[in-house]
Parts: C-alpha cells; sequence; structure tokens
C-alpha cells in the first residue's frame, strides 16, 4: 500500500503543472467570454449548427454557467437543436483538455477523438432538429394540434 | 474574481484528481490483468458498453477519468474502452447542472439526449478503435 501511495504522490506531482495550466487557462480565457457575445453568436447562428457546435467548443468552463442564457435564448425561438449541440460539444470537447489527454495518450489520440465529438454534436443536432419538426419535446402541443385536425375534419 | 474562481476550482480538482490517480494505482496493482483483459480487453462491444456505462456512473468531473481510463489501457484494455470511459463520464458529470437542464428544456430533451448520446459513444468508439 506504501508504494502504491508514493506512486500515486509522484505520478500526481507530474501531472499537477499541466492541471494548474488547463483548470487557470480555461478561467482566464472564460473571463474574457460574455455571456451576451454567446447570445448574439447563436441567435445569428439560427441556420448553422456547426456554429453551435463550434460556440461550445470555444467556450470553456462548466456548463451550469451557460444554462441560463440558453434558457433565455430558448424563450426568445432558438431551437432545442441547437441548445443540444452547444451542451454536446460543450462538455464533449474543448481545447484545455488537449494537455491533460497528450499527457495521459497522445496528440493522435486528442485529435481523433475531437473530430468525432464535433461530428457527434452536430448529428445530434440534426436529429433534434428532426423530433422538434415532429412535436417530440412539446407533446401537449402535438395533441393538441391532432385535436384541432380532428374537429375540422 | 475569475482567477479567485479558478483557484478553488484547481483545489477541489486536485483533490478529485488525486483520488482518482490512487484509484488507478489500485488499478494498476491490485487487479488482476487477465480479469480486467477479460471484460474490458476481448470483446470489443462489450468493452465499450461496459466502460462508457462505468464512466456515466463514476461520480469524477471533466479531467478525473483521464487517470483511470490509463490505467485501464495500460492493463490491456482497448483504447476505444478508455475514450468511452472519459465520454461516458461527461454525459452525466454535474448532477447540479443536469437537474437545471431538465428545469430549463424537460425530461425530454435530457432523455433524449442521454440516449443518442450512449449510442453515438458506441459508434464514436468503434471508429477510435479503428483509427488508432
Amino acid at each position: 500500500m506504501i508504494e502504491v501511495l508514493n506512486n500515486t504522490l509522484n505520478d500526481f506531482l507530474k501531472v499537477f503543472p499541466i492541471l494548474i495550466f488547463s483548470i487557470l487557462g480555461a478561467e482566464i480565457v472564460s473571463r474574457f467570454v460574455h455571456k451576451k457575445g454567446i447570445k448574439m453568436y447563436m441567435q445569428k447562428s439560427k441556420r448553422g449548427l456547426l456554429i453551435s457546435a463550434g460556440i461550445g467548443f470555444l467556450t470553456p468552463g462548466p456548463l451550469i454557467a451557460y444554462l441560463p442564457a440558453l434558457n433565455s435564448l430558448r424563450k426568445k425561438g432558438l431551437p432545442l437543436s441547437y441548445i443540444a449541440t452547444f451542451i454536446t460539444s460543450n462538455s464533449f470537447m474543448g481545447f484545455f483538455r488537449i494537455f491533460i489527454e497528450v499527457f495521459y495518450f497522445n496528440v493522435y489520440f486528442f485529435i481523433t477523438r475531437t473530430m468525432l465529438a464535433f461530428i457527434m454534436s452536430f448529428s445530434l443536432g440534426l436529429i433534434f432538429r428532426q423530433l422538434e419538426k415532429k412535436k417530440f419535446f412539446s407533446p401537449e402541443q402535438k395533441r393538441k394540434n391532432k385535436y384541432h385536425h380532428a374537429k375540422k375534419n | 474574481m475569475n482567477i479567485k474562481k479558478g483557484l478553488q476550482q484547481l483545489l477541489f480538482l486536485s483533490a478529485v484528481f488525486f483520488a482518482s490517480i490512487l484509484i488507478s494505482n489500485i488499478v494498476k496493482y491490485y487487479i488482476p490483468s487477465d480479469i480486467l483483459n477479460a471484460v474490458l480487453g476481448k470483446n470489443l462491444m462489450v468493452s465499450i458498453i461496459v466502460s462508457s456505462a462505468l464512466g456515466i456512473i463514476l461520480p469524477l468531473p471533466a479531467y478525473g477519468t483521464y487517470p483511470i481510463a490509463h490505467a485501464l489501457y495500460l492493463k490491456g484494455a482497448f483504447i476505444s474502452a478508455a475514450s468511452a470511459m472519459i465520454w461516458g463520464e461527461v454525459i452525466i458529470s454535474d448532477v447540479a447542472s443536469d437537474i437545471i437542464e431538465i428545469k430549463y428544456f424537460g425530461k425530454r430533451f435530457w432523455l433524449a439526449r442521454l440516449i443518442m448520446l450512449f449510442s453515438m459513444i458506441v459508434l464514436s468508439s468503434i471508429i477510435v478503435e479503428a483509427v488508432l
């Protein structure tokens, strides 16, 4: 057990500078990222799930900080597909993950996973777009529409 | 203000990271390779599904899974299993943000995202195995 603790301490000291760089780097960048700016770009990107995925990738910090801004955007009419894309890319990717991933695996691991995560976020947005069209996320609205349709007939 | 927050986060993550490295060393020293190999190193599909489920269940924040995934990989797990574990971890990494997500966007939104991402992780991990 002493050997395990010894190795743990050694491994921790090796990775600690990278951890400091990743976390403080993300915090410093998030200082310059304004949620209003994200709102603006997301509103502009109504035609592009790709832009939502890109913003999610570039914005550091915990997802919880962005959820209120996303909710207010949704109230203003932003489709859920864009929100799903942003949430997925923000949590799956992140520039500052590169240091930890390269330390434990290698740069190819990071590149492959980032590319796949980007594709996953985008594909999820596309699926969500189809589900939104079918009113999957608002079953009450769907029921009302069906009722009105039946009444008309 | 953000630097102070960053330092607080650094302290918290350092503690979590230390615990995660400790777990990875326990895996290295005490879990026999043949047992790990049988679960995570023989059948690709089984190993991807098990490790992504493990990633979802483990209550670790963003960077916490890397040492454990790496230890499993060194012990003979597929690289795709390590990748699936890291991806799985971010699906439910922070319960607070999941609760807020459900509150703002609904249960259906959250559940659909969870189910679709799980299947996408499985597919992407197969690609990771083929590429790396």
